[in-house]
């Protein structure tokens, strides 16, 4: 806790730093929702056949979808990227000199985006439903903080994955970019996965935010459906056990690094 | 520790403190081993790094100081006791609220010095700690570094490529070759044996590098050789005959050639050390593996 405290302080310190960036990244997301409430309206009171079991409105649909995506490349992206920061900036060594274990050392310096990400994700819905008339229902809060959980965990694990790559070959890896673009086109961000064509639709369940897309459509647009529930949260609950595996990689990863003698090359 | 450019001592640093591990061998620090409880090893160790970016440029000094000190598990109150009294000793308490990117070098390599001493270790690595701080705060860094390991009882390795340096801090010097210890002696009995080796250290800007050959011709010098760049000043390590005799005739030559002379400090070459010890060396015994030269007037 002293450790992650520690970076929450630290990032909070930088990014105040940069107030105008913070302000910019938020007025931008003011923006999206306004475009995403106007292609919403092109529809207006039509009825989509794939948007049924989803409450029938499409703003509300892509407003979960595009947040949830939000989140996502923050979660990938924020363990490469605090490694390679603190490379380049040469603080790593000075990290890897403190009682703290390198693989939490590495695992906290992302922590902050996640969390910004995780409270923009929150403002972003907020806005939607309170401004610009989402129908989001809140009985199954306490279930979607837990596909969230599950979510972050999974994609955390993918990111502590890419932080090794970084680690090891001194190089920015492209994986969160391709994982992106395709759970961007395949896990129902836009659209639901119905539409998709019949030979890629079997593939969207190899996307963790798939599950989560369902999940949280599920839970916050008044159409749960218990078996699904059940299959999406038990699909959910196995990707995230790439966290602990991430973070294995990752302590590997960094020995490897160490008996090369390349921890602070970039 | 002193040694060329690329021997192997900042490498030798590095796997003390744990942040890499040997091919070969065992390192133990205060009865750990490195690679077995890097933990305990570094809870041991406080290490001034070489890299003077080390800190987070947006940050100022405290906040810095902070985020290490916590990282090492110690409790904010007590850090920031901690970091008032290292910032208070090291003259950095009236730039404390300063971004680290607005330090001077030498400031960073202050700030550097007390980010190793926060946590009081018994084994304290400091690889070149003040060759970017002026004299007077190079003086009290050393006087802050004796009372700090005196407190606890501890041990101090230093890199350095000043031997004057060296002989005044510690009382075992052991000089790198090839990436292993080529000789490892007693501070007083290498005092002795160098203590007819003059030179000094001359800072210069715009000495092109066929210039050196015209430096060496100068009457009076053995060689002078090409210590490091920094900041933009080539800093020469020149090795006289006959103290300070050569010196003006030195300077002119310097002169002459177009650049720009910085500043001048006497100094024992480093070269010279080297190349006499580890010449010598061939007539001394082997001990725990390592060499010890038998110098003249060495007590043992």
């Amino acid at each position: 806790m002293t450790a992650a405290a520690a970076y929450f302080h630290r990032d909070f310190r930088v990014a105040w730093s940069y107030r105008f960036s913070f302000f910019v990244q938020n007025v931008s997301m003011i923006f999206s929702l306004v475009t995403l409430r106007l292609i919403a309206d092109l529809f207006g009171s039509q009825q989509v056949d794939a948007l049924a079991p989803y409450g029938g409105d499409y703003f509300s649909f892509v407003l979960l979808g595009v947040g949830l995506s939000f989140l996502a490349y923050p979660v990938l992206q924020s363990f490469p990227d605090a490694v390679r920061g603190a490379q380049t900036t040469g603080t790593l060594e000075a990290m890897l000199l403190t009682r703290t274990s390198p693989a939490l050392i590495i695992a906290c310096g992302g922590l902050y985006p996640i969390l910004i990400a995780v409270l923009q994700l929150i403002t972003f819905v907020s806005i939607g439903a309170l401004v610009l008339g989402a129908q989001v229902e809140l009985a199954n809060l306490g279930l979607v903080f837990l596909v969230l959980a599950l979510t972050m965990a999974t994609l955390a694990g993918i990111g502590l994955f890419s932080a090794a790559f970084v680690i090891v070959f001194k190089q920015k890896d492209h994986f969160s970019t391709g994982f992106l673009a395709i759970a961007f086109l395949m896990s129902g961000v836009m659209y639901p996965t119905s539409v998709l064509p019949g030979w890629i639709e079997p593939l969207a369940p190899l996307i963790p935010i798939t599950h989560t897309l369902e999940l949280a459509r599920q839970l916050l647009l008044e159409s749960a459906d218990g078996s699904s529930i059940a299959f999406h949260f038990a699909a959910l609950g196995a990707f995230s056990l790439l966290l602990p595996i991430g973070l294995a990689v990752l302590a590997y990863a960094v020995r490897v690094a160490k008996r090369a003698g390349s921890l602070a090359q970039y | 520790m002193l040694g060329a450019n690329g021997v192997g001592k900042t490498t030798l640093l590095k796997m003390v403190a744990t942040l890499l591990l040997p091919d070969q061998g065992r390192i133990h620090v205060d009865g750990y081993d490195v690679e077995q409880e890097p933990r305990r090893a570094r809870e041991r160790v406080g290490y001034v790094l070489a890299d003077e970016r080390s800190f987070h440029w947006r940050l100022n000094a405290e906040n810095n100081l902070l985020f290490f000190a916590r990282l090492d598990g110690m409790d904010v109150p007590s850090a920031k006791r901690r970091i008032a009294f290292l910032l208070e000793r090291l003259d950095l308490m009236s730039a404390r609220e300063r971004p680290f990117g607005q330090y001077s070098t030498g400031m960073k390599h202050r700030l550097a010095v007390a980010r190793a001493l926060l946590m009081r270790p018994r084994v304290l690595l400091m690889d070149e700690p003040t060759r970017s701080i002026d004299r007077g705060h190079a003086a009290e860094v050393w006087r802050l570094v004796r009372e700090e390991i005196e407190e606890v009882e501890g041990c101090l390795v230093v890199v350095t490529h000043q031997v004057q340096e060296a002989l005044g801090l510690c009382n075992r010097v052991s000089i790198l070759a090839d990436g292993s210890i080529a000789i490892d002696t007693s501070a007083d009995s290498l005092g002795r044996f160098t203590s007819d080796l003059d030179g000094f250290t001359v800072s210069v800007r715009g000495l092109a590098a066929s210039d050196m050959e015209t430096l060496r011709d100068c009457e009076g010098i053995c060689d002078v050789r090409l210590a490091s760049h920094m900041a933009g000043e080539q800093v020469l390590e020149v090795w006289t005959a006959n103290g300070e005799e050569p010196l003006a005739s030195f300077l002119n030559a310097v002169t002459s050639t177009g650049a720009t002379v910085c500043s001048l400090q006497r100094a024992t070459p480093l070269q010279g050390v080297i190349e006499r010890l580890i010449a010598h060396g061939s007539n001394g015994t082997a001990e725990n593996g390592h060499y010890e030269p038998v110098l003249p007037g060495a007590t043992s």
